[in-house]
């Protein structure tokens, strides 16, 4: 129970105030001790890599295993994996092969993907905005007025849109936006200062 | 996870301020009075004061999501974003403790999707605890936890494929998330899910908005703890929190007020 | 089922084939619809025309790619205003493709007789998000003694004139939010608040509500937001570029959403005057 529960929240608690208060005093020890604690935290983040390398490679062998060889996807996942480790390890980053990998397949498919949002948000518009109550209406309102004012093609169809569309992102968004995030940054002080005090235990499993 | 300071190891600064690092003397002060008032809210919350929770959609809707899946006999997917050991994770974390043990009792598979190995081995721990204290230790499959990927859209991309080759009955996503959000939401559409999602990133709740079924705005996350544990110490938090943003919202209209009217004093106190 | 509620529950893939035609087609055939030179974007272009001639500037490409498609044509757009008055230019970046979008972007220098090392330098990716950061802002050699390219940083003529952070008369972000790197308030901190460089951000067109709170302070001196901030500079600059050619598929997809939108609710309302109401009062089902 102590080295499970009770040590890393001391451990918490140490590092927290610690970095808390180099944050706020020009006190040379605290200085010093924060970048260190904030070097270790990098560390601790490079070796979780490892935890979770592990952890790919453990549930696509499974997949692998038990549908016979047949997933194709978990088999491709492997090769890939293994294959831009070595070259990365033994041929390193700045090699011909590491940067084909990196600039013709890692690139494409993150635009690729990044690319949905197009077709999504689309779908999502046309399923959503519905004029089914008061908020669904101006929603369907704010949003098309500021679908249109955003392009010029929208801006001739209707020239109303463009100013429309700058004081609802400009004033009601921003405003909006503030509030969330106002409200969320407090949210955010209440669960870290929870978390230093060893109120929150939700990540050494629970109380 | 990055941590936004920096630190200053050359103490060559001359003048009043050299104990405090410039421009954080009001944040400081602000700090000692979020922490002393949720002391102070938290010891009378001990000591008997009432402290309700008005209900939140979101989590209430949690039970029927599970309990949605158990009758479909399909999974369960949960994920706590696309951030790192973030206050918004812990909130989604609390939230999986939750799923976790309704998931035990209504006996449906419970799928977790992961972007950052830290948050990986944090998440591994909350799951098998919560199985363990709903009594069902066996419950628990390592290769339900799964790590994905750290590079943003190679995470969407695994969680997509998690959805529709699982063909989950329910999507909870609860944490922090970026630009990958409404592909999330809509890929859950897909396969009819019931979703539930929740985040800090005020510029992604509009894209959840538009694609779930229920979706937990903002700082109501960090209510998860108060709102399925009801234990004391939360509540007494909560309350303080609630105090803090009244205050918040004074201090918007006085000041607001100040300076229309040419007074910058509010604001020069502020970013002493 | 009627035509009507056939138009509230169209097949999704009628929509994706639409919209990919709306995007491909236009980015083909350019339209060359004109573009409106906004308030916000006027302010950025002539905060860089005040920059002095020769001066230095710092450009952070702290996105991933998929962020490459707005981001790309502002930091392209921006860099033909400052390689016209021969500004200087140091890129760095906080994510792993950054250096690789830097070197694109820079490419476009050559047409101006920008030399590699003295005119402008890729210095490559830093780990660590803002304590990394703020060393470079107090000296960018502990953080980089070699470049994107391996070359020591002592052998570049650039780099013997920044210490640090004071030397550049401008910083820029080009970043798409708090996903891992350094964003626009890691920037603030370090570079305006610490330093008192001036910052411009350049950010994807979701979070310019979210960064304009920096412009309307005055910590920021403007923000380009999205594929029509750059379509916009380019109008401003002369040099058409993607930006414009985006917005001619931008347009037609937008248009596109606004239909489909308003068939989805002409069909709704038709349906709803059409149907009988049954004894709820509820007319007709909610599509899905």
């Amino acid at each position: 129970m102590f080295l499970k529960k009770t040590l890393p929240t001391i451990i918490a608690f140490v590092c927290g105030v610690t970095v808390i208060i180099a944050y706020f005093f020009n006190i040379p020890f605290f200085q010093t001790t924060a970048q260190e604690i904030l070097k270790w935290q990098s560390v601790i983040a490079i070796f979780a890599l490892g935890l979770g390398a592990i952890n790919i490679i453990r549930v696509h062998s499974t997949n692998i295993r038990r549908a016979k060889g047949k997933n194709a996807y978990s088999i491709a996942l492997l090769i890939t994996f293994i294959v831009t480790i070595v070259v990365g390890v033994f041929l390193g980053q700045e090699s011909e092969a590491y940067k084909f990998i990196f600039d013709y397949i890692n690139v494409p498919t993150g635009s690729a993907i990044f690319s949905l949002l197009a077709f999504y948000i689309g779908t999502a518009a046309y399923r959503s905005f519905r004029a089914k109550n008061i908020e669904a209406t101006i929603l369907l309102i704010t949003g098309c007025l500021v679908m249109l004012g955003r392009v010029p093609l929208g801006a001739k169809i209707l020239p109303f849109s463009v100013p429309a569309t700058d004081w609802i992102m400009s004033v009601l968004n921003v405003g909006g936006q503030r509030g969330l995030m106002i409200a969320g940054a407090i949210g955010f002080i209440a669960v870290s200062l929870r978390i230093v005090i060893g109120l929150e235990r939700t990540a050494y499993g629970g109380d | 996870m990055t941590v936004a300071v920096e630190f200053n190891t050359d103490l060559k600064k001359e003048g009043v301020n050299q104990l405090f690092v410039d421009g954080r003397i009001f944040d400081f002060w602000t700090l000692i009075f979020m922490t002393g008032l949720m002391m102070i809210f938290m010891y009378l919350a001990r000591k008997g004061m009432k402290v309700t929770i008005r209900p939140i959609p979101g989590f209430d809707a949690i039970e029927e999501a599970v309990g949605r899946a158990a009758e479909m006999g399909k999974p369960v997917h949960f994920t706590p974003g696309f951030g790192g050991l973030v206050a918004a994770t812990f909130a989604g974390l609390e939230v999986l403790r939750h799923v976790t043990k309704l998931a035990a009792q209504y006996d449906v598979r419970l799928i977790v999707t992961v972007s950052q190995p830290e948050t990986y081995a944090v998440t591994e721990q909350v799951m098998r605890q919560s199985y363990l204290e709903a009594g069902k230790p066996e419950a628990f499959r390592v290769e339900d936890c799964r790590f994905i990927s750290s590079d943003q859209w190679a995470y969407a991309s695994g969680v997509i494929g998690v959805l529709l080759r699982e063909q989950v009955a329910s999507n909870i996503m609860i944490g922090q998330f970026a630009a990958e959000s409404l592909i999330l939401a809509e890929a859950g559409n897909t396969v009819g899910a019931i979703q539930i999602a929740g985040t800090t990133n005020a510029y992604q709740i509009p894209f959840f908005v538009v694609a779930c079924d229920y979706v937990i705005l903002g700082e109501e996350m960090f209510a998860a703890s108060a709102h399925f544990a009801q234990d004391e110490l939360h509540l007494g938090s909560l309350r303080a929190e609630d105090i803090i943003k009244g205050v918040s919202i004074g201090l918007m209209i006085v000041g607001a007020l100040l300076f229309t009217f040419g007074n910058e004093g509010l604001v020069n106190i502020m970013i002493k | 089922m009627d035509i009507f509620d056939k138009l509230q529950n169209l097949d999704k893939r009628v929509f994706y084939l639409l919209m990919a035609l709306a995007i491909a087609i236009p980015t083909i055939h350019p339209i060359g619809l004109p573009v409106e030179i906004t308030e916000s974007v006027r302010e950025v272009y002539e905060f860089v025309e005040s920059l002095p001639e020769g001066s230095i500037v710092v450009i952070g490409f702290d996105y991933e790619p998929g962020d490459e498609i707005d981001l790309n044509p502002i930091a392209q757009a921006i860099f033909h205003q400052l390689a016209s008055k021969h500004i200087r230019i140091v890129t760095i970046a906080s994510f792993p493709a950054g250096p690789t979008f830097a070197d694109e972007c820079l490419e476009i220098l050559e047409e101006y007789g920008y030399e590699y090392g003295v005119d402008y330098v890729n210095l490559g990716y830093y780990a660590g998000g803002e304590p990394t950061l703020a060393a470079f802002a107090q000296n960018p050699a502990t953080v980089f003694p070699k470049d994107w390219h391996g070359n020591s940083i002592s052998t570049l003529p650039l780099m013997q004139e920044v210490k640090s952070m004071k030397d550049f008369s401008m910083a820029m972000t080009l970043n798409d939010g708090p996903t891992g790197g350094t964003g626009t308030h890691e920037w603030v901190r370090q570079a305006v608040m610490a330093y008192g460089t001036p910052l411009i951000m350049g950010v994807t067109g979701v979070l310019a509500a979210s960064n304009e709170p920096y412009v309307q302070s005055g910590q920021c001196k403007g923000i380009l937001a999205g594929l029509r901030a750059a379509a916009e500079y380019e109008k401003l600059t002369g040099k058409i570029g993607t930006g414009t050619v985006g917005m001619d598929a931008q347009s037609i997809a937008h248009l596109l959403i606004v239909g489909f939108v308003l068939l989805g609710n002409i069909a709704m309302l038709v349906s709803k005057i059409k149907e009988p109401k049954d004894r709820s009062g509820h007319a007709g089902g909610e599509p899905r």
